[in-house]
């Protein structure tokens, strides 16, 4: 039997973020439960990433329960010049999955800007790292990333994914979930 | 006898714990042996990771600081034949650890024609018996401190463990056996020394890996190695700790994620739990937990714990969760914790079973 309170809650916010090409469209549908919507445009700058579409205000994506309950998906644009989205999408978040693409000139340095830019919901509530194509960069390491976590202030879960991969989404989800969880004992 | 006493600054735990377990073995000469201390102020030698906080810390105190000289007088030792050791330049801890164990061999295959020397009637030296017995005391010492596989399950099946360059380990735990595969097997042959002293090793050069073998990092070997069969005790380096704390989550993407895994992490980072406590916020086995804490332990991810910040044996208290602004102000507002956790918690555990999160299952 559910109490008063239990039933208030009744929905979860979870936003994707992370720069051009770093796969949040992807991560985003890979577990949606629901055709996520996109709101893609030509990609112009074609100097970031050579994909020809690209998100420029938001991709949403869902996954609802039979009790009418839901986890609300929202991915953010990767360019910054349309971060005036973000701080729009990050109200409320519970959590904040940052996806880094190992194969972008300075993968530490998307870090920080993506970490500075939600450092409210990081340290509010919970943040995941999702790092992808992490072979193709024998320079830098997950553990790399997880010391610039650390030097930011924050010991965050690092993983290394490939967001194609439902279970590897589901991974990140999963570690946010556990914080979400495991914040609440001292 | 002279024990020349050794402190490690900055070094993470699984660094030192291997460092202080390769000290305990090397005797330097016949009764002059290394040992590691928790403190430095007392040591004669510091081993320091020049780039952590600690390390400069030390650096930075008047009267410290690198010297490249060693003057060393025994006690036993006339003034004129006193040593002095120069170090060329800044030793690197890999290459110092593989000294280590290079000198730990030698040291072993001498005891073992020791004792075959014995075994078959030959007079010693009355000389050579304090170093012998020194070697012994190491070796068993050796044992005890590596020795974290020394209580297996023998109920276990045999469990094949692929590692890097088509190295293949097959560790068999009811007949203490570890068996190494491979043309780099003999390269592996140390790694898994350290890691199973009590079991007997088997090495096989095989031309040619297995086709399709499936290759572990070190990391995912390390991490393989203390879930299947590191289980049931705790590492020397951990076994005192009375509360642990993550300084990183180890790469689970990479390692793969136990049924608990991320719920013990998100409970360790940066926060301390004794083990009672942590089976009380997750409904982990005892085996399990100690199979993690060990993984953690040998991949570098453990923190340690000073005795006086200890908790009490308390039992876990709750505190509200942060609360997102959209919830409405009633819940926000309202100091009582418990409803709110299991509200959260009710919900995640629907979207657990909704998105079918399968972790990795050990076998």
């Amino acid at each position: 039997m559910s109490t008063p309170n239990e039933s208030k809650i009744r929905e979860i916010k979870i936003l994707i973020t992370g720069p051009m090409g770093a796969g949040k469209t992807t991560a985003l549908a890979a577990v949606s439960s629901v055709t996520p919507i996109k709101t893609e445009a030509t990609n112009s700058d074609l100097a970031q990433h050579s994909k020809t579409h690209t998100t420029v205000a938001l991709d949403y994506g869902e996954v609802e329960l039979a009790g009418g309950e839901r986890l609300r998906l929202y991915g953010t644009p990767g360019q910054r010049r349309f971060n005036v989205m973000w701080q729009i999408l990050a109200k409320g978040a519970l959590g904040v999955v940052i996806l880094i693409d190992m194969t972008r000139p300075d993968p530490i340095a998307d870090l920080k800007d993506y970490y500075a830019d939600f450092q409210s919901v990081i340290r509010a509530s919970s943040c995941v790292i999702g790092v992808g194509r992490s072979s193709e960069n024998s320079a830098l390491s997950t553990a790399d990333i997880a010391a610039a976590c650390a030097a930011l202030g924050s010991i965050l879960p690092v993983f290394a994914v490939d967001v194609r991969q439902r279970n590897d989404v589901l991974l990140l989800l999963e570690a946010l979930f556990s914080q979400i969880e495991m914040a609440a004992f001292e | 006898m002279k024990r020349l006493n050794c402190a490690a600054i900055g070094l993470p735990l699984n660094e030192k714990l291997l460092l202080g377990s390769l000290l305990e073995l090397v005797a330097l000469t016949d009764g002059h042996v290394f040992g590691l201390l928790d403190d430095e102020v007392e040591a004669d030698i510091v081993f320091l990771d020049p780039d952590s906080s600690g390390g400069r810390a030390y650096m930075a105190k008047p009267n410290t600081g690198l010297v490249s000289q060693i003057h060393y007088r025994s006690e036993d030792l006339a003034a004129e034949d006193s040593v002095t050791w120069v170090l060329q330049s800044p030793l690197r801890f890999g290459s110092l650890r593989i000294m280590l164990i290079d000198v730990v061999e030698k040291r072993r295959s001498v005891m073992q024609a020791l004792s075959r020397a014995q075994a078959d009637g030959l007079q010693l030296k009355n000389s050579t018996a304090p170093g012998q017995q020194n070697a012994i005391a190491a070796h068993r010492k050796f044992e005890h401190l590596i020795g974290m596989l020394q209580k297996l399950d023998p109920t276990s099946q045999p469990k094949l463990l692929h590692g890097p360059q088509g190295v293949q380990i097959v560790v068999d735990s009811a007949k203490l056996k570890v068996t190494i595969t491979g043309r780099e097997a003999a390269n592996w042959q140390r790694q898994i020394k350290l890691c199973s002293q009590a079991m007997s090793l088997v090495i096989i050069q095989a031309p040619e890996p297995t086709p399709g073998a499936i290759v572990l990092t070190r990391e995912q070997f390390y991490w393989e190695l203390s879930k299947h069969i590191g289980s049931l005790v705790l590492l020397p380096g951990i076994a005192g700790f009375e509360t642990f704390c993550l300084t990183r989550w180890p790469d689970l993407g990479a390692l793969g994620a136990g049924p608990f895994d991320l719920r013990i992490c998100a409970l360790l980072s940066n926060r301390e739990f004794s083990m009672g406590n942590i089976m009380r916020a997750v409904p982990i086995a005892n085996s399990s937990l100690i199979g993690f804490l060990n993984g953690c332990a040998l991949l570098g991810c453990m923190r340690n714990t000073p005795a006086d910040l200890l908790h009490s044996a308390e039992r876990p208290k709750i505190r509200p969760l942060p609360l997102p602004a959209y919830l409405t102000p009633a819940i926000v507002n309202k100091p009582a914790v418990t409803p709110e956790r299991q509200g959260f918690f009710g919900l995640l555990g629907k979207l657990r079973s909704a998105l079918s999160f399968n972790p990795k299952v050990d076998a």
